[in-house]
């Protein structure tokens, strides 16, 4: 049952008690009055919320709230309480509900019960009978026996490459290469054939395709069919692997893995507008067979391996780390710390995934829970990335790092170039704080008049307070001394007079060009103090000044809006107080840019000044020597001052705010100085502030000039000191103070500001990459549950044990560990790089790895179908200096790529899936493939390599409800790699096509079969402008049918047709045109393009699109 | 093949070749395969298993069919719309007298109430400000969860975690999970559509599939930036050509002439017969499709009903009629988006109307117009934003984000009509009272489809997923 719920009356009550009577922290004993409150307050709350699930055998989370003891060993997060630390306690964590971890989970307590918890630790954690020290601590104890099981230990993937002989086999002429041997040697264990060889159309076309991702030429075909040489293939694959196109095939397979995108897609999209050099670095690192090792350590480290002066290599490797900056990022977190946690998790998830094929990212919570990764070891790696300045902030929204690129040279003279211009800065700064100190230094002396003159403003502004305009109310205008003026009625000015659509003889003024001036001559026969009331019509505010003979009474009013510009929303309000003199006064309006609708305005004299203080001090202002001394931007300050300080009964104002507030009650008492002038008249008090803030001065800067800055002794004076010298107070060094400034220290500022401009131009701007460099370098603690806020044992920087042995010596304090990761990670004894790396190649040409699941090798990964040919490929690799070539070449001249696409009946009922690999997997093409070969037929494809198409700039947002990129960015002919990869809106032909999600690391796309596939190749853009392009070129052929479809088909599918083609296709010509004929008839559509063009041109079209959509175009067999 | 019901471990990855070639992806791909099949008499046994979209048992009897989402992007403020708070009026001015959260998106100042006035509404006497006069005409069919909370102050962190049940990682939407679970009724339609969508704040990954095969992932229609009238399907309209029907027929029929002579050089290959399936849905799907988006042979009154005959809410009610008339035809899930307008940080007291202005006629035409043709029995839908809004100031006309606290309503689809659940304290600055956190909401979403939240599963990476995570309680009290 749950006990009676305190009314929050006697808790707030019971909480003031405590707070009153809080002992130190950890009082040695509990009073009676803590122990009474324990009993009556705190243990019925914590039996009616706590204790059903926080007690027994087997508490929730190990944590049991039985006892004092228990809430201080606490459980699997640690001690729940700190006693006397409330913002320590874990206990208030959970029950503010404002963190992770919540408390009741399901219900938050009330406001006064949780006062009360907190109150409680706050007040020690008094406990009835508590026994005063806390069990030893009983964290689960690590287990004392090894950390990984010998199961663990000897799982396929852990174990080291074996070397395996390619085995026996029966039939001795078909293997071509040892690796032919481990496919047959299983294939005759069951019993199938392997198919037979691809014709060789089939074999060029699909290793054209394999290797640059294009279609052979019909003269690279031509001259295959032709070569009977034993060397015939072995050229072909030579004359692929040297082409360019290989690295931009193979590269575009790299980026897949690499989760290469030209955005960062996750919640704030901007532009990764440098991440295109890495793409760059990557096709170039295949082309130049980088061997693979190095180009692991160079994606992982390359900025820390060893400069060998080799300016360009260098500057590749900076590049090359933009693998690990490339992933998609929550930019705008407000919580720096899970941002960076949330980065950090997303790396190693993708270094797992690429380099070791293990699923490293799950042991961030706990141990992975299939795979012998225990959370420290995460946390060991997290620790090594931690040490790494991926991003430059981790502000919302972030900014990820970036590295110039540039000889050392350029950069150091690029430093020396930022340091001068810091250095300039500086200058300026320093000579303003200069300027600043000077100006005041002087204001103080005059603090007196400043006094006067501040107060007269703050009491003109205060006249207006709560006024009401008088321009409502009906014959407002015949009032004793009021004056109407018409705001079309100006003397002077330049504004438009709008005197139509408001109705008869209503006119306004409203615009003027450039600077709107409106001028007004008035004559007054009293002088004094004037309001002025405007009646105006605004939608947007345009705030205007408003000048009274030459001086800025108000430099901004006039600032509301109404709802419309139409007379129906005329609004009267009270603007401004204005002096005026007897006789002819002007006011002026005036605005950079266009006015509000003013109808009229009205001079009202003012009544409310009865003490008269206003009158006193502006004729004791009139009497100041030099009154245009006075500074605008201080007066200002000193207002705002007055302002602040008014209700402040302490301040050294006090006095003053009394006498000019025509206060009946007892002056404040103040120091002896200024309490002889407590019952004087104004202008006495007046004369007594001046005088004591000259003395009070004088003291000050006797004393610091003896190097002195101790408060001034006396009360009084200190008081007086701190109106002059507060950096909050009147004599502030704002910003505003520049205005005061001499012309001839103006003039000095803006020359010097004018010179920094132009270095910051002459600044060269680097290129510069996203790239990663080590930061602070630190260790980190294990996150129970993942969470920064509950931290466990020290994990210290390492590599993942199971893999590395459990005893690793020490990471260095200087450097993050990512080189020494990278050398770990390559080395030859890490059995899984290398095998997940051959495995990758496998896949990429097979369409299917020998291990299915690529990226993960681990329990719950697919095994492999030949481990044998496996680890013989993974050693190759090593064998051949980490060749990829070399692998590629092995691979597509053996006997295994030869196979045909063949269908076998009975090795289709024993082995549907392949796993044996007796017949070539039929391909439909990639996305990249299908645009690149629609574009490589049509003769329309741009060969050039590398650079950006990406139309908006670094770090710019690319998507914000719409598209912000030009809509026909993608309509390029560029190669499909080279076309931008938006993460959170892909191009749509890739996303038809299955291009991998740009997100998430993927060694595997899959293949679907699906409506807007067909959808683009029936209706696309790209289709339709092929088939045009490439009909015209048959077309101008002559006109003999059977030879331009012979061309055709040469150049769409590289070969001829076959009699029953030609057949077909001639009858569909005639009927197409026959049908389009027919139709024109009927199609009244006169936008219809398709009329412009004649029923044989669109004849030809249309069977174009029916090849380029045929399944022997859009697959490889 | 039987149509049992599944269980986790029938969810098995698709990672054999064939059924990956099989499974369609991307957007409305709502495939070939369902179509195929049904043609396909020699079929392989497995034949069913490999239709993804095919339309799945659930696990029980489902109270609900199909969903619609009607999604306030920006974050509408609960307490100036549902969240009535008597003492937010009261102390307005006034410090908070508890801790502001320990992360806050931007810095607050004191108190402040409501600028408008709330009424009790329908028997039930549900709070409605004066914002939403035609909503507050329907409370009596609504479920308001007023103790919403989740756990991103920031809108893209907030939109995933809404979308998709986690602010940290690419996951599966919702709309993912359910057409994954439920698979969908019309197979010439996508199964999962989302109107008008914004590509900012996550874009895309709000209706992605992520890990889930791709053919469960949403069709954006247009996005944001799009007026309603001009939102078009991917390669259907827009700068795409679609020919004369007639001739375009003639290249298909030799197009499917040429692929299936191709079978004599293949052998039988299933894959290459779902792509010759593929084009003639593709051939139906570009007529269909956008006669579903030609509204005009709508009665005047159902226009009028949703607001269409006025400037200031036809484009959210075009959205909200093409989501009764694509969950008429049995889309599963469709999300209709009021983009990126309810971030009131300042001017709260001109743009918080106007917003409502542009949404109430719409909704309230929605859920009558589905009630009246007894849809709404087993629709469930859905309103509500990523976060709810601090009671205390920022600025004098403004409040900031606040993930602790919001309101979401419910209709239909077996949800107790006519009430209001959980509550915010006594400002609405923190859920305190049965809070629902959007893992429940969706946990709840799951249980009204007859899903179990806990078995709807997909191994990925090595490790089982779930749209709830570890988490979820469905919240029974609101089930009818």
């Amino acid at each position: 049952m749950p006990q009676p719920v305190p009314t929050f009356g006697t808790s707030v009550a019971t909480i003031i008690g405590v707070l009153l009577t809080l002992t130190p922290a950890r009082a040695a004993a509990p009073t009676p009055e803590d122990l009474e409150f324990f009993e009556k307050e705190v243990r019925p709350l914590m039996v009616a919320h706590c204790l059903e699930c926080h007690s027994g055998d087997e508490p929730e989370g190990k944590l049991s709230m039985e006892s004092l003891a228990g809430l201080l060993t606490g459980g699997l997060r640690g001690p729940a309480l700190v006693p006397g630390k409330p913002d320590q306690s874990l206990l208030v964590t959970a029950i503010r509900h404002n963190e992770e971890l919540k408390m009741p989970p399901k219900r938050k307590l009330p406001t006064a019960e949780r006062a009360i918890l907190t109150s409680w630790v706050k007040r020690g954690a008094p406990w009835t009978n508590a026994k005063a020290a806390p069990k030893p601590a009983t964290r689960p104890k690590t287990s004392s026996g090894p950390l990984f099981s010998e199961d663990q230990k000897s799982f396929w993937a852990f174990r080291p490459l074996a070397a395996t002989p390619p085995p026996p086999v029966k039939a001795k002429n078909w293997a071509n290469s040892p690796i032919d041997r481990f496919i047959l040697a299983r294939l005759e264990a069951a019993g199938l054939p392997p198919a037979p060889p691809a014709s060789p159309l089939a074999w060029l076309r699909r290793i054209t395709f394999d290797v640059t991702g294009l279609p052979p030429t019909s003269g690279e075909i031509e001259s295959f069919l032709a070569d009977e040489t034993a060397e015939a293939s072995s050229r072909v694959v030579d004359r692929l692997l040297a082409s360019p196109a290989y690295g931009e095939r193979w590269g575009r397979h790299w980026l897949d893995v690499a989760r290469y995108a030209d955005s960062n897609g996750l919640d704030e999209n901007l532009c990764y507008g440098n991440a295109f050099r890495y793409r760059d670095y990557v096709v170039g690192a295949f082309n130049t067979d980088l061997p693979y090792d190095q180009f692991v350590r160079e994606q992982l480290a390359g900025d820390l391996m060893k400069d060998d002066g080799d300016t360009e290599a260098r500057l590749r490797r900076i590049i090359a780390t933009g693998f690990l900056v490339l992933g998609p990022k929550m930019l705008a977190e407000d919580d720096p710390r899970k941002m960076q946690m949330d980065i950090i998790d997303e790396q190693i998830d993708t270094i797992g995934k690429t380099f070791l094929g293990l699923t490293l990212g799950c042991a961030r919570c706990h141990d992975h829970k299939f795979d012998p990764i225990p959370t420290a070891d995460y946390y060991a790696l997290a620790g090594i990335l931690k040490s790494t300045k991926t991003m430059e902030n981790f502000r919302v929204v972030a900014k990820w790092n970036e590295t110039e690129l540039a000889d050392r040279d350029v950069i150091a003279n690029q430093n020396r170039h930022k340091k001068k211009i810091a250095e300039s800065k500086q200058k300026i700064e320093d000579d303003i704080r200069h300027a600043k100190q000077i100006l005041l230094k002087a204001s103080r002396r005059r603090a007196g008049d400043y006094l006067l003159v501040a107060t007269g403003t703050w009491l003109k502004s205060r006249l207006l307070v709560g006024q009401k305009p008088l321009g409502g109310t009906p014959q407002a205008a015949k009032q004793p001394g009021v004056i109407l003026r018409e705001a079309e009625s100006y003397d002077r000015g330049n504004a438009a007079r709008l005197t139509t659509g408001y109705g008869k003889g209503i006119g306004v003024i409203a615009s003027g060009s450039g600077l709107s001036t409106a001028e007004y001559d008035v004559t007054i026969k009293d002088a004094g103090n004037f309001r002025l009331e405007f009646r105006l019509a605004a939608v947007e505010s345009r705030p205007c000044r408003i000048l009274v003979n030459g001086g800025v009474v108000e430099p901004s009013a006039l600032g509301r809006t109404t709802g419309s510009w139409y007379p129906d929303t005329q609004k009267w309000s009270v603007e401004v107080l204005a002096e005026l003199t007897t006789g002819k006064n002007t006011i002026r309006i005036d605005r950079q840019g266009p006015f509000p609708h003013i109808d009229k305005f009205l001079i009202v004299p003012m009544t409310g000044d009865a003490s008269g203080h206003l009158a006193t001090l502006t004729a004791l202002a009139s009497k100041m020597a030099n009154p245009d001394g006075l500074h605008a931007a201080v007066l200002q300050q000193w207002v705002a001052h007055l302002k602040a300080t008014q209700a402040n009964k302490t301040s050294a104002l006090s006095l003053w705010h009394h006498a000019v507030s025509d206060a009946t009650s007892v002056p404040p008492t103040t120091g002896p100085r200024l309490a002889k002038y407590a019952k004087q008249p104004l202008p006495q008090l007046a004369a007594g502030y001046a005088s004591l803030f000259t003395a009070v001065d004088d003291l000050w800067l006797k004393q610091t000039a003896d190097g002195k800055d101790k408060p001034l002794a006396d009360p009084e004076h200190e008081a007086l000191r701190e109106v002059l010298y507060s950096t909050s107070g009147p004599y502030k060094p704002s910003k505003e103070l520049e205005s005061a400034f001499s012309k001839a220290t103006k003039e000095q500022l803006a020359a010097q500001r004018k010179a920094v401009k132009s270095l910051e131009a002459a600044k060269p701007k680097l290129p510069l990459a996203m790239a990663v460099a080590d930061g602070s370098i630190e260790d980190l603690k294990i996150h129970i549950r993942g969470s920064y806020l509950t931290l466990g044992d020290p994990a210290p920087r390492g590599f993942p044990k199971i893999l590395a042995g459990e005893k690793q010596a020490p990471l260095s304090k200087k450097t993050s560990g990512r080189l020494q990761l990278a050398r770990w990670m390559t080395r030859p004894e890490n059995p899984l790089a290398p095998r997940v790396m051959a495995n990758r190649i496998w896949r990429w040409h097979f369409g299917h790895g020998l291990v299915r699941s690529t990226d993960n090798f681990g329990a719950i990964g697919e095994r492999p179908t030949h481990s044998g040919l496996l680890d013989w490929l993974a050693t190759e690799l090593i064998r051949r200096g980490w060749s990829m070539k070399s692998l590629h070449r092995e691979i597509l001249l053996s006997s295994t790529f030869a196979m045909s696409t063949r269908f076998h009946q009975r090795a289709a009922a024993a082995d549907p899936e392949n796993l044996l690999q007796w017949r070539m997997d039929r391909r439909r093409l990639s996305a990249e493939e299908v645009r690149d070969a629609l574009l490589f037929v049509g003769g329309m494809m741009d060969r050039r390599i590398g650079g950006t198409l990406m139309t908006v700039n670094n770090r710019a947002y690319v998507t914000g409800t719409g598209h912000n990129m030009k809509t026909d960015v993608y309509e390029n002919t560029r190669r499909s790699i080279y076309q931008p990869v938006v993460r959170s809106a892909l191009f749509d032909v890739f996303q038809a096509f299955d291009f991998a999600n740009p997100s998430l690391p993927n060694g595997d796309r899959v293949t679907t079969t699906i409506a807007p596939q067909a959808l683009f190749l029936m209706n696309s853009v790209l289709v339709d402008t092929q088939s045009a392009t490439i009909a015209d070129r048959v077309l101008a052929l002559g006109d003999n049918e059977a030879s331009r479809l012979t061309t055709l088909y040469q150049s769409l599918l590289g070969r001829s047709p076959d009699t029953d083609e030609t057949a077909q296709a001639t009858s569909f010509l005639s009927e197409y045109r026959r049908a389009a004929v027919e139709d024109d008839k009927t199609n009244n559509d006169a936008k219809d393009e398709a009329k412009k063009v004649s029923p044989e041109i669109r004849a030809w079209r249309a069977l174009c699109r029916v090849l380029l959509s045929s399944t022997e175009f859009v697959y490889a067999e | 093949m039987s149509n049992t019901s599944h269980c986790c471990n029938q969810f098995t990855p698709v990672t054999n070749r064939r059924d990956m070639l099989t499974s369609s992806a991307t957007g409305f791909g709502m495939l070939a395969l369902a179509d195929l099949m049904s043609r396909q008499a020699t079929a392989e046994t497995s034949a069913r298993q490999d239709n993804p979209l095919a339309p799945r048992q659930s696990h029980f009897t489902p109270k609900a069919k199909r969903v619609i989402f009607l999604f306030m992007h920006g974050g509408p403020s609960h307490i100036d719309t549902f969240d009535h708070k008597p003492q937010l009026d009261r102390d307005h001015g006034k410090p908070l007298p508890f801790p502001k959260p320990r992360i806050v998106s931007g810095a607050t100042g004191n108190l402040l109430k409501s600028p408008w006035a709330f009424k009790q509404h329908g028997e039930s006497g549900a709070w409605v400000s004066s914002v939403f006069p035609k909503i507050a005409e329907i409370t009596d069919d609504l479920c308001f969860i007023k103790s919403m909370y989740g756990s991103n102050s920031r809108h893209g962190g907030a939109l995933l975690e809404l979308h998709t049940g986690s602010d940290t990682f690419i996951r599966p939407s919702m709309g993912s999970w359910i057409n994954y679970g439920l698979g969908t009724e019309n197979q010439n339609l996508p199964g999962y559509i989302t109107i008008c969508p914004s590509l900012t704040h996550g874009g895309v990954n709000n209706w992605s599939s992520a890990f889930l095969p791709a053919v469960y992932q949403g069709t954006p229609m247009g996005d944001a930036a799009t007026p309603a009238e001009r939102a078009r399907f991917p390669f259907i309209g827009g700068k795409s050509k679609v020919r004369r029907r007639s001739l375009q027929r003639m290249e298909l029929d030799l197009l499917n002439r040429i692929n299936r002579q191709r079978f004599k050089e293949t052998g039988p290959d299933s894959d290459l017969e779902s792509r010759i399936a593929s084009f003639e849905l593709a051939f139906r799907m570009q007529s269909e499709a956008p006669q579903l988006q030609d509204i005009s042979d709508e009665p005047k009154n159902i226009h009028k009903l949703y607001g269409l005959d006025n400037d200031a809410t036809k484009d959210f009610g075009r959205q909200c009629l093409m989501a009764r008339r694509f969950s008429e035809r049995g889309v599963r899930f469709v999300q209709v988006s009021h983009s990126y307008k309810w971030d009131q940080h300042g001017g709260l007291k001109k743009s918080l109307p106007q917003n409502a202005l542009e949404v109430d006629q719409p909704i309230h035409g929605l859920i009558s117009d589905l009630k009246q043709r007894g849809l709404l029995e087993d629709t469930l839908v859905l309103w509500g934003g990523e976060f709810g809004r601090t009671p205390v100031a920022q600025g004098n006309d403004g409040r900031d984000h606040n993930p602790h606290a919001l309101t979401m309503f419910l209709a239909g689809g077996g949800i107790k009509p006519g009430i209001s659940h959980g509550a915010t304290d006594e400002y609405g600055y923190y859920s305190v009272e049965n809070k629902v956190h959007f893992h429940d909401l969706h946990a709840t979403m799951l249980h009204l489809l007859g899903l179990d939240h806990t078995k709807l599963t997909y191994r990925y990476s090595g490790r089982d997923f779930r749209l709830t995570d570890i988490y979820g309680e469905i919240v029974h009290d609101i089930i009818a």
